[in-house]
């Protein structure tokens, strides 16, 4: 058989570009490596099961008549599920496409040739089970026939693209089927769809809040009760020294660490307002995310959220400029980065806008308003000490009035104020709640947010729950 | 099949048993019924359905529930729902040799890839049986089977000599 010229990764940023709405899954193996980090609305499994891809996604696109679906499979994905495309052919739908990355071999278990390497033609099969649209795509040149293909043709397409078979470096996917299924479910129908039980919490404090020979906190102490972190970068506190210290401790528990931004406002706190220019805030959080951003590569943790701090949060709220500063210097910085706000303000609004994932937090130890607002804090009904009380807020809040919606949540305790003692009963109880009250499924959700510390839990292995945690490589395939 | 759980889409091997059905399936303007070519293809099917927000029944007989065994195992890992209605064979009456090995070994099937059951034998309670089945598939985001026995159904009977 002729090799094809064709690069697997050039093919498939070329049949992805200007994606539109298009969902799109993945078969087994190596097509699904190169794949998963580009965008959220993919789902890939892993076992023989890829191997059913095509009749998933004839599953998806009779459900979702409007969305054009389309799977990447290997060769041997669909050697394996021939009756699957003659139901497909049968069935006839506009909205299908499959694209079969053809390297003629099984790329996982050794290179051992497949049928199609001995002249197999899966696009005649498929002309013959009725295809209207069936081809083999070996030069370069095809590739943008084929991708508006994917966006304008109507009636199921296959196409056969021949690639090499090249030894690309990984990047391995998240392995954790409800975390795929649910940010799967959550790309046509929305995040309401994903199911409630599925929900997790992240129980998230401030931190690295001392600054040179003075100490805030005892983080050492802290860092073992929670999931989460966001980390002073010194506008309003935290030193260096402080911030390198704050990440290997995140390393060694496994927390989700992230930036805590401020106005530069070490003697105030960066609790009062500062009337900085939008620019100014741009810059201000794009530094901060910069520094710890870099801490953390050395500490070898990844950086995983922001949460804006005290009065430049609290300004965000209400002021659509500081909100829109924020928001675009974390966008800009990374838009993996998750970004955690209070509910019902221009935050969360200008963070949707831009589509940045945002993570809904709540304040055990604080009381709300009935429309979500937070209540000032200077209020003395506002502050909750009494533990039992806090723990009952923490649980409640999650389901009541819709205040977190369906995605992940963060608990934040706010260190430099709430007693350690607290928090120590607090996280006690938070991790038998999480055991046994609904927002909890069981060990299969442990990772559904590959952001959450994973509780230990009986027969899996420490390794094998952390290991989503890390993304290894980002290879950009366009929008 | 027309219930509260508002199931649009039926997947299906062909099955004597099920005719009824598979034809006011097929016949139902609200109603999608595809033919599969395997009972693997069936629950890839289901589940890429779910995603998109539609809910399916299965149908098929025992004998197929061997077939799809290694595919049953994503539903547990995802927590995907599914419900199949599983007609038996190989039981009660039954006249054919052929089928009592896998018939006899369905429930076994089942419950080691840790799908829910519940046989019916009682025409009586079919209706609930499959409303519950409906609820425990979706809302707890499980596979289940229901499998309706030869009794139920009444015994296949041979068309050449007994």
């Amino acid at each position: 058989m002729s090799r094809s010229a064709l690069h697997r990764r050039t093919v498939m940023a070329r049949l992805l570009q200007d994606r539109g709405g298009l969902l799109v899954l993945t078969g087994l193996g190596t097509s699904t490596w190169r794949q998963f980090l580009t965008a959220r609305s993919i789902f890939r499994c892993g076992a023989r099961w890829a191997a059913r891809m095509a009749s998933f996604e004839l599953g998806l696109a009779l459900a979702q008549p409007e969305r054009r679906v389309m799977v990447f499979n290997g060769d041997g994905d669909m050697l394996m599920a021939l009756g699957s495309l003659s139901t497909i052919a049968v069935v006839r739908l506009a909205n299908l496409r499959l694209v079969v990355l053809d390297n003629e071999l099984y790329g996982e278990t050794g290179a051992q040739a497949t049928h199609t390497a001995a002249g197999v033609d899966l696009a005649s099969v498929a002309r013959a089970f009725g295809f209207p649209k069936a081809l083999t795509v070996t030069e370069d040149h095809q590739l943008e026939d084929l991708r508006r293909d994917l966006h304008t043709h109507q009636g199921p397409l296959l196409a056969m693209v021949k690639v090499t078979p090249s030894p690309d470096p990984m990047a391995l996917p998240p392995r954790e089927g409800t975390f795929l299924k649910n940010r799967m479910k959550a790309a046509p129908l929305g995040p309401e769809a994903i199911p409630r039980i599925n929900r997790t919490i992240d129980l998230n404090a401030d931190a690295g809040e001392s600054y040179g020979a003075w100490t805030l906190g005892d983080d050492a102490a802290l860092f073992p009760l929670l999931s989460s972190v966001n980390t002073a970068c010194g506008f309003h506190t935290g030193d260096p020294l402080t911030i390198h210290r704050a990440g290997a401790l995140a390393r060694e528990h496994h927390l989700g660490i992230g930036t805590h931004p401020s106005y530069p406002d070490l003697p105030g706190f960066g609790r009062r307002i500062l009337e900085a220019a939008p620019d100014q805030v741009y810059t201000d959080v794009l530094y901060q995310i910069s520094a710890l951003s870099g801490m953390c590569r050395v500490a070898g943790v990844p950086l995983r959220h922001v949460k804006a701090h005290g009065a430049l949060s609290t300004r965000a709220w209400t002021h659509a400029p500081t909100a829109a500063a924020i928001t675009q210097a974390t966008r800009d910085a990374d838009p993996w980065l998750l970004l955690i706000v209070l509910t019902a303000n221009l935050l969360e609004t200008e963070a949707r806008r831009l589509s940045l994932p945002v993570v809904l937090e709540t304040f055990p130890e604080r009381a709300y308003l009935c429309d979500g607002r937070l209540d000032l804090r200077s209020l003395p009904s506002s502050n909750i000490h009494d533990p039992q009380e806090a723990d009952r807020r923490a649980l409640l809040k999650p389901t009541d009035l819709r205040l977190m919606r369906l995605e992940p949540t963060s608990s934040t305790l706010s260190s430099s104020r709430t007693p350690l003692l607290v928090l120590q009963l607090f996280s006690v109880r938070f991790e038998h709640a999480l055991a046994n009250h609904a927002v909890h499924s069981g060990p299969n959700l442990i990772q559904e947010c590959n952001y959450r510390r994973p509780l230990r839990v009986k027969g899996l292995q420490p390794d094998r729950l952390h290991s989503h945690n890390w993304r290894v490589q980002r290879v950009d395939y366009g929008k | 099949m027309r219930s509260k759980a508002r199931v649009s889409l039926v997947t299906l091997i062909s099955d004597g048993e099920h005719r009824e059905l598979i034809e006011r399936a097929q016949a139902d303007p609200e109603m999608k019924a595809v033919t599969l070519s395997t009972e693997e293809e069936g629950v890839a099917l289901a589940t890429g359905a779910w995603l998109g927000g539609t809910k399916t029944v299965m149908l098929m007989q025992s004998s197929c529930v061997g077939n799809c065994i290694n595919v049953l195992s994503l539903l547990k890992t995802c927590q995907f729902p599914l419900l199949r209605l599983v007609t038996m064979r190989g039981e009660w009456g039954e006249f054919n040799p052929w089928q009592v090995t896998i018939g006899q070994a369905t429930p076994a099937v089942l419950s080691t890839i840790d799908v829910l059951f519940q046989r019916v034998d009682d025409p009586e309670a079919l209706a609930g049986e499959v409303e519950a089945a409906l609820c425990l598939a979706y809302s707890t985001y499980s596979p289940v089977a229901l499998p309706l026995s030869q009794k139920l159904l009444g015994a296949k009977v041979s068309r050449g000599k007994r």
